[in-house]
């Protein structure tokens, strides 16, 4: 199935959706560097993920009859690597001379760091010196570049799109599939796309599928923006082949090792179709949560790194194959379970401290043995309200063993206890 | 499917060729025959490569395959295989299994992946300034000229063909008569190439006993290698003289 990003990837410059100046820039600055007027040999087009960088530089290349050499995140890219690819390019003329020339493009340059891409900038610097052709790099953040390598480019920002334009090309793109779409549903697409249009359009794509998209569909979506980074890392450790930028992945992330964890383990299967390579995957994420229970329950936290090797490049080895296609990553299956059933998790513990205290056991022992017992006792009303009162439970605490018959219950209980109290000392005979 | 071949060497040849290209390479099995075409990522370099299943001692395909494959591994299992191979698909496993019997018997699956689509176009270009010769001479000379330089200046003046590189104050030229080539089409042509390409280019002269070499004026060169049934082509972009 083709991507609709690509699908629908502008053909021409005045395709592209906003940021108008920009893109006016990028081609007066190509037709700059070819009669060799250029002030700057590179151009750093900088700006959020689906704001329209690389569409423009593909577009522009389409009208220019040029062709596009890149480099991608995905690729290690150390100095030898950037020298074979992006040197070559710049040295050499074309394979086919019908092309008029081209741009050499290189993807997240901000990205370009650690010791898997040991020396990339400083080949990126020299190429741009000496280049014949024009480079482009991309950044989402280019203060994350050192100020020696910016001074060597010209920067163009792209700002995030517009809600209300990023719906124009959603409408645009149901139409032209054929989708009834919702007019609202869209509008949520927009919105929680927060700017970006590739999500938008990939958003709009995964819900499309069946031919119609309704309000109750686009629900589904939550803020993207807030899971943004946890997307990215996704991606980065399933779809690598190398074990450090899996590793590295995680670095920037501000989440606990655990989270991590279950959100890999919620979409492993959506990203690994091949079963062998599930199970592979699988295997290292179980040996992954084996390490984190012992951090968990001894405090050895010098096994983190065990897990953390385990969970990224663990996963990310365990494919024999590469998955290039869009995975639409999901929340996982259980924080949501634990947040529907926190309610019922505080009543128990709150059952098992008042059990815990009564009977001289830890809470867990309460919770696992004795829980079921009483369960099994209250199965005799009577025995039920001697026992409610003894243990002193409350109304709602009674409905988790008897939801039915709850309240008559608490109120025997009620009158156990007051004539306990009023017998003073004298102990009602439990059973 | 099943291929079986008697000339591993060959097979093993045309994919150290083109090793240091590219990093994957797709097999285009058909019936008539398995085909290759690649560029390297800075574009610079094009292997179009096509074996007719006549080269073949036993050629089994009933449907056309694409099968891609990680390069550097394919060349590490032919280095360790017998001449006689034979080549199939593990069924379900989505591998390619070679099994090489000789006194030990050997098998290698080697893993399938995921071909990223490209459909690349053979440049299309009018030449006309071509020299056929023994491409013996041609790994010679692409040899003497290494000693020295990381570029080589390909020529056609008057009724030679010359190979001449410069470095500092070392200086190579290798000519190459009208006479000793087996054809020669001749209009003066003057091209620099990478060496480093050519090198790995000149390796095929191992195996295909001609070459045709296609020139033009800062055009991209074009090797065409070709025996009975196997036919092997590179195109290689011209380094632009930066005055």
């Amino acid at each position: 199935m083709r991507l609709w990003v690509e699908k629908y990837r502008p053909q021409r410059l005045d395709q592209i959706a906003g940021n108008a100046t920009s893109v006016k820039r990028l081609q007066a600055w190509v037709e700059e560097f070819r009669r060799g007027e250029a002030e700057k040999k590179a151009l750093l087009l900088h700006g959020p993920p689906g704001s329209g960088k690389t569409s423009a530089a593909y577009a522009l290349a389409r009208e220019l009859g040029y062709d596009i050499v890149e480099t991608n995140a995905s690729d290690i890219r150390t100095k030898t690597n950037i020298e074979r690819v992006v040197g070559t390019a710049s040295k050499m003329g074309g394979l086919d001379p019908g092309q008029k020339g081209r741009i050499l493009l290189v993807d997240e340059v901000d990205g370009i760091h650690g010791r898997s891409d040991f020396g990339g900038l400083a080949a990126i610097k020299n190429i741009i010196r000496k280049t014949r052709e024009p480079i482009v790099l991309l950044a989402n953040d280019p203060w994350a570049l050192p100020a020696d390598f910016r001074g060597l480019c010209e920067a163009l920002q792209f700002k995030r799109l517009d809600r209300r334009l990023v719906l124009r090309v959603l409408k645009e793109i149901s139409a032209k599939e054929g989708i009834a779409a919702d007019e609202k549903a869209l509008a949520t697409i927009a919105t929680n796309a927060n700017g970006d249009l590739r999500a938008a359009i990939n958003d709009l794509q995964s819900l499309g599928q069946g031919g119609r998209i309704g309000v109750e569909d686009s629900a589904s979506l939550f803020m993207r923006d807030s899971e943004e980074g946890i997307f990215k890392v996704l991606s980065r450790i399933f779809k690598t082949e190398s074990c450090a930028r899996a590793r590295e992945a995680v670095y920037d992330l501000d989440e606990d090792p655990e989270t991590i964890l279950h959100w890999l383990a919620e979409n492993l299967p959506r990203e690994y179709e091949d079963p062998s390579d599930l199970a592979r995957g699988f295997d290292s994420l179980s040996r992954a949560d084996l390490f984190l229970g012992r951090i968990k329950k001894r405090q050895s936290w010098r096994l983190l790194g065990y897990a953390s090797d385990l969970m990224t490049c663990g996963v990310s080895l365990s494919k024999r194959r590469r998955y290039h296609r869009f995975t639409r990553y999901q929340y996982p299956a259980f924080f949501a379970m634990l947040a529907r059933t926190r309610a019922k998790r505080d009543l128990t513990a709150a059952v098992s401290a008042k059990i815990s205290r009564r009977c001289h056991v830890s809470t867990k022992v309460a919770a696992q043995e004795f829980i079921p017992l009483v369960r099994a006792l209250f199965r005799d009303p009577v025995r039920a309200a001697r026992l409610s009162s003894y243990f002193g439970f409350e109304q709602r605490e009674i409905e988790l063993f008897d939801p039915d018959r709850a309240k008559e219950i608490y109120g025997e209980a009620q009158k156990i206890t007051a004539e306990r109290i009023t017998t003073r000392g004298v102990q009602t005979a439990l059973f | 499917m099943k291929l079986k071949t008697s000339q591993t060497d060959k097979l093993r040849k045309i994919f150290e060729a083109i090793v240091n290209l590219v990093d994957e390479v797709t097999l285009k099995v058909a019936p008539e025959g398995i085909t290759i075409r690649a560029m390297d990522p800075a574009h610079v370099a094009l292997i179009d490569f096509e074996m007719k299943k006549e080269a073949f001692d036993e050629y089994k395909v009933e449907e056309p395959l694409e099968l891609t494959v990680d390069l550097k591994t394919v060349v590490n299992v032919l280095k360790r295989v017998e001449q006689d191979l034979v080549i199939k698909i593990k069924e379900g496993a989505n591998a390619l299994t070679l099994l090489s019997e000789g006194t030990m018997k050997k098998r290698f699956n080697i893993p399938l992946i995921e071909a990223s689509e490209e459909n690349l176009k053979v440049p299309s270009i009018t030449f006309e300034t071509e020299a056929e010769l023994d491409s013996a001479l041609f790994k010679n000379a692409i040899a003497d000229t290494s000693i020295i330089g990381e570029y080589v200046t390909l020529k056609v003046e008057g009724d030679a063909l010359y190979f001449t590189t410069k470095a500092e104050e070392n200086e190579v030229e290798i000519r190459v008569d009208k006479d000793s080539c087996i054809s020669f089409k001749k209009k003066d042509a003057k091209s620099h190439f990478s060496l480093e390409y050519l090198q790995d280019m000149a390796k095929i002269a191992d195996i295909i006993n001609k070459v045709k070499i296609s020139l033009g004026n800062d055009l991209p060169l074009k090797l065409d290698f070709a025996d009975d049934y196997t036919k092997i082509v590179f195109f290689l972009a011209p380094r632009v003289e930066t005055e």
